[in-house]
Order: structure tokens, then sequence, then C-alpha cells
């Protein structure tokens, strides 16, 4: 059983050295002509406009939390699906205190007000 | 075999339903002042405790053989919902006004609470890290409940990225576990030890993976290679939080050492005897002398805990029925103990939290200075109290293993530990009061309960020690 993790050991040596000859060969032998836009924050192709370091308003944190539990949820529910007829009646009910305890999270953050912007 | 066992777990389930009625109060209800949290978790609790009640003596498998219900498994949910009961007892003066989302709070602790019950039912590794989980996550949050207060704060995240930190490596080593013996299940680990393993050449990647469960263990309940976060999350959570996880998630955390390493891994433990022996030693040795030095009470107490922890480890080391069974008891004592000591603070902390500013509180509240003084005569283990008995019980486990100097290098701590709980009590009684006319907002009857309570439960189990100890011993059924 131990000899059987010998790959996984030569793909980790492998992908070490690939990721430091690489980064070594292009410091080494690579040509740097540096300018000024080369320099800026890469922002997808636009020009920046002011710092990055804004301020958020901590609603987005919010939103971006309750995405997170219910794009989870969603991917707990992908293999079910796949294997809807194995699992049965079980899978089913399973599933169904699964999303009634996620329903009873989104009813908690309805009435706590999170969903109100302002 | 899918046996669904919810009766087995009736228990929790009513827990859970509390937890999710709380939930909705505290988001729903438009006037959030008036409801009695308190009462309906010290009710939800009874519940829980008398359905576990109903259970108790049987032994059942349930959920595909991932959680097995036993005595001993029985009397941990008996301490954790008892817990809970103090603990709602003694929030309420403390919270109010303090904290806004009083359901979640109580929230919170129930379900941290149904956390240490699956810790205490669990008879797989997968179920072990949920119950873990669920209890941390829990707690991490109640530790940061007073989001204004940066002490509050700080201990919260510290205790949450160490946290998690400590269960990455506990699930290392279930992963290194399985990846020998092939399953997370209790009993199939021992089969397939036996089996495959044995000696072969594989048993040090199994050795690995225990070391590495071990270490996750050792850090929920604060020995000492990973004691470091203990004295400032202690300090800076919310005083009855700080109760409950010195109390409750030091018990989950010892019964998960008890049940996972004489069930699960009892093929390996007596390879880490003697670093538990070393680790023993330096953790009760480390707790008491850094807990001279403290001037604040909360984080003086945090040190005693890692001290405590050195002694109940005693018992593990022994690992015999006498040792074994200590343990739970002392657990009990020292929970009641903590419990109360820190109900005590609950109400005193309006002046302070130094030890000055306890200065002449035994004459002003001669109720309070009297509960003070058992909670600290029991801390350093006099008669007639749990504490002199917990430790007797484990000093006479390790005895009957042949650790002779062991003990006697606990009983020198001990003597050292007297100095720093006593001195509680020399502020308390024989300073003078640093502001005589400052009266306390709070003489509250359901803290006065909580003190009560835990105070004859440690006069109980000091002078009726063999009650307690006879139906530990009776049902310390796991041995190595």
């Amino acid at each position: 059983m131990l000899e059987s993790y010998v790959p996984v050991l030569i793909l980790g040596v492998i992908s070490v050295g690939f990721a430091f000859v690489t980064l070594a060969l292009s410091h080494l032998i690579g040509e740097r002509k540096p300018t000024e836009e080369k320099l800026i924050p890469y922002e997808c192709g636009n020009v920046p406009i002011g710092t990055a370091r804004e301020r958020f308003p901590v609603k987005f944190y919010i939103i971006a939390m309750l995405f997170i539990i219910f794009d989870v949820e969603v991917a707990f529910m992908f293999p079910w699906a796949v294997l809807y007829e194995n699992l049965g009646m079980l899978g089913l009910i399973e599933m169904l205190i699964f999303v009634l305890i996620l329903m009873l999270g989104l009813a908690y953050v309805w009435g706590k007000g999170a969903l109100e912007w302002e | 075999m899918a046996n669904f066992d919810f009766l087995s777990i009736s228990p929790d389930l009513v827990l859970i339903a509390f937890a999710v009625l709380f939930l909705l109060m505290g988001s729903f209800s438009r006037t959030p002042g008036v409801h009695n949290y308190n009462m309906l978790s010290i009710s939800a609790f009874s519940l829980a405790i008398l359905f576990n009640l109903l259970l108790f003596g049987s032994k059942r498998f349930g959920f595909y053989d991932m959680m097995l219900y036993d005595e001993l498994a029985g009397i941990f949910r008996f301490i954790f919902y008892g817990i809970g009961i103090i603990v709602s007892l003694m929030s309420d003066p403390y919270i109010e006004g303090k904290i806004k989302h009083k359901g979640e709070y109580y929230a919170l602790i129930i379900l941290s609470i149904v956390g240490m019950s699956f810790i205490a039912t669990s008879y797989d590794l997968i179920m072990l890290v949920l119950g873990v989980e669920a209890m941390s996550l829990s707690v991490y949050i109640l530790a940061g409940m007073f989001k204004h207060d940066e002490a509050s704060a700080e201990a919260s995240i510290k205790y949450f990225l160490l946290g998690a930190f400590s269960t990455a490596i506990m699930l290392l080593g279930i992963a290194f576990v399985y990846g020998t013996v092939g399953t997370t299940n209790y009993s199939l680990i021992v089969q397939n030890y036996n089996k495959y393993l044995h000696g072969g050449i594989q048993t040090g990647i199994f050795l690995f993976g225990v070391a590495a469960i071990l270490a996750g263990v050792l850090f929920k309940i604060a020995a000492v290679p990973f004691h470091m976060w203990t004295p400032d999350v202690y300090e800076g959570a919310p005083t009855s939080v700080t109760a409950f996880m010195i109390s409750g998630v030091k018990a989950a955390s010892f019964f998960m050492l008890i049940r996972v390493f004489l069930i699960a891994l009892k093929v390996a433990v007596f390879n880490f005897v003697d670093i538990m022996v070393f680790i023993s030693i330096i953790t009760m040795t480390l707790g008491n002398i850094a807990a001279l030095t403290q001037r604040n009470i909360k984080r003086m107490l945090a040190y005693s805990s890692i001290a405590h922890a050195g002694y109940m480890l005693i018992g593990f080391v022994a690992l015999n029925k006498t040792g074994l069974a200590a343990i739970v008891f002392y657990l009990i004592a020292y929970a009641l103990m903590n419990l109360g000591a820190f109900a005590v603070l609950v109400l005193l902390e309006e002046k302070g939290k130094d030890l000055e500013h306890v200065s002449g509180c035994g004459f002003l509240y001669p109720f309070l200075g009297l509960m003070m003084t058992i909670f600290m005569f029991s801390m350093v283990g006099l008669p007639p109290t749990g504490g002199f008995m917990g430790k007797f019980y484990v000093f006479k486990g390790a005895l009957e293993a042949g650790y002779l100097w062991l003990v006697i290098i606990a009983v020198l701590n001990s003597a050292v530990s007297a100095y720093f709980y006593l001195r509680v009590l020399v502020y308390m009684f024989f300073e003078k009061p640093i502001d005589a006319g400052g009266a306390l907002r709070t003489s509250s009857a359901t803290v006065t309960t909580a003190l009560v309570l835990t105070s004859v439960g440690i006069l109980f189990l000091g002078i009726f020690p063999q009650f307690f100890f006879e139906i530990t011993t009776k049902y310390m059924t796991y041995l190595p």
C-alpha cells in the first residue's frame, strides 16, 4: 500500500520542480522592458480609476455569504440528482430534510431583515 | 443496515427543535425583550434529560453504525445537558442589555451541546468530526457575542483560526488512519488493524495518523503544547460563555479523548502513554506556574483550567478502570466548580475583572463570599469538596498503575495552586473594599439558583463520593 503512494510523490516532485524551473528560467532569460502601462494593477484590461482599497458596504458580504450557502446546496444536490434512481425514497426524504433546514435558515435571514438593502 | 434509530437521538432532536424555534423567535418577534429565553432553554434541557433518562441503560447502534448510544454516552449527555441548564441560569442577567440577539445566544448554546452529544454517541470518525465542528462553530460565534468589545472579537477570531487549524490536523490524522486501515468505523478500525496491519510496515503511517488525531484532541482540551489560545480566549469571551467553554467544551473533549482512544484506537494507545505522561506533567506545571502571576481572575481561571486538564490526563495515563472512571468523576466536579466560580464572577464583573476589584466583596456580599470559598476550596482540592475526591480518585488510579512519582509531582503542583486560588479569597475577605458604595445591580434569582445547584453538587460529590464514583466505575466499559 505504501508503494502505491510513489506516483503521488513523483507527481508532487515534478509539479514543484516544473513550477520552480519555469519561474527561474523566465526570471533568468526573460527580457524585461517595464513601461508605465505594464506596471499599473491589472483590472480586467480597464484603465484603473482610483485606488483598489475602497471601503465596500458591508451588505455585499451578507449577500455573498447567503450566496455561498445556496451555492453549496446546489453542489450537494447534483450528485443526488445523478443517483436519484438508486437512492430512491430514502434519498428524497433526506434531501427534503436538508432543503427544509436551509429554508428555515432563509426564513431566519428574511426575518432578521438581511435581505433588505436599505 | 440502515438502522434509523431516531429514538437514540431523541434528546438531541428535541434540542434542535428548540434551537430552531429560538432562531425564528429571534428573527420574527417584534417584541424581542419579552421572551423568557432562559426559561425556555432550561425546559428544553430538562426535556432532553427526561428523554435521556428513558433511554438510559440501553445500548443502541444507529444510522449505519455511525452512532452507538451506550451507558457512558448517556452519562455524558446528562453532564452536557446539566451544564446547559446551569449556563442558561447564569446567562440572562449577564447578557441582558449587552447582547441584542438573545434568541441566537441560547440557540447557539443549545446547538453546541447537540454537537457535544453527537461526540458522545459517535461510533465513526466522520461522525466525531461532525460533532466537534457543530460544537466548536457555535462556540466560536458565542465567544464573539459582545460585538463591540475588542477582547471578545479577538477571542472569537483567535479561537476560530486556531480551532480550524487544529481540526485540519485532526482530519489529516483521520485521513492517514483511513489510508492504512480503510475504514472510519470504530470497531472496524480495530478489526482491520489486527487483520492487515499488526506491526507491519504501515503501522508507522497509522501511528502518525493517531498522533495527529491526538494533537487535535489535545488542542481542544488545552493541553500544553497546544494551550496558547486558552488564556486569551477565556479572558476575552463573555463570562457566561467562558463558563460554558471551560466546563462543556472541556468535558466533551475529554470524552472524545476517552471514546476515540479507548474504542477505536485502543490498538495504538499504549504507544502514546510515555508522551502523555510528559504532556500531563508539563500541562499541570505550566498551568499552575503561569496562574501564579495573573491579576485578572478570568485569566487566572483559564490557566487553572490548563492545570486541571493536566491532572485529568493522569487518569488517562493510568489507563485502568479507576483512573478512567476518575476522569469522569473529576469532570463532573470540575464542571460544577468552574460554573459556580464563573457564576460569582458574572455578578461581580460590574466591579471589574481584576483581583483588586473584588476586594472586600466577601463581607459586602456574604452569600457570594461563601460560594466563592466553596468553589476555590474545591479547585485547590480541599475536603469536603468534589475537587478533593476527584483528585483523590485520579491519583488512586495512577498509583494502581504504578506511577508513584507522577502522583508526587501532581500533589506538589496542587500545593502550588493553593496560593493563587486562596489569594482570591484573601482579596475578598481580608482587603478593604475599593468603593464601598458601589452596590451591585444584580442579585439575580436565576444566578442564585445556579450557585446553590453547583455548590450543593460539589459538597455532595465531596461528602458522598461513592454514589457517583460507583456509577462511573460501573459504566466505564472502555478499556484498552
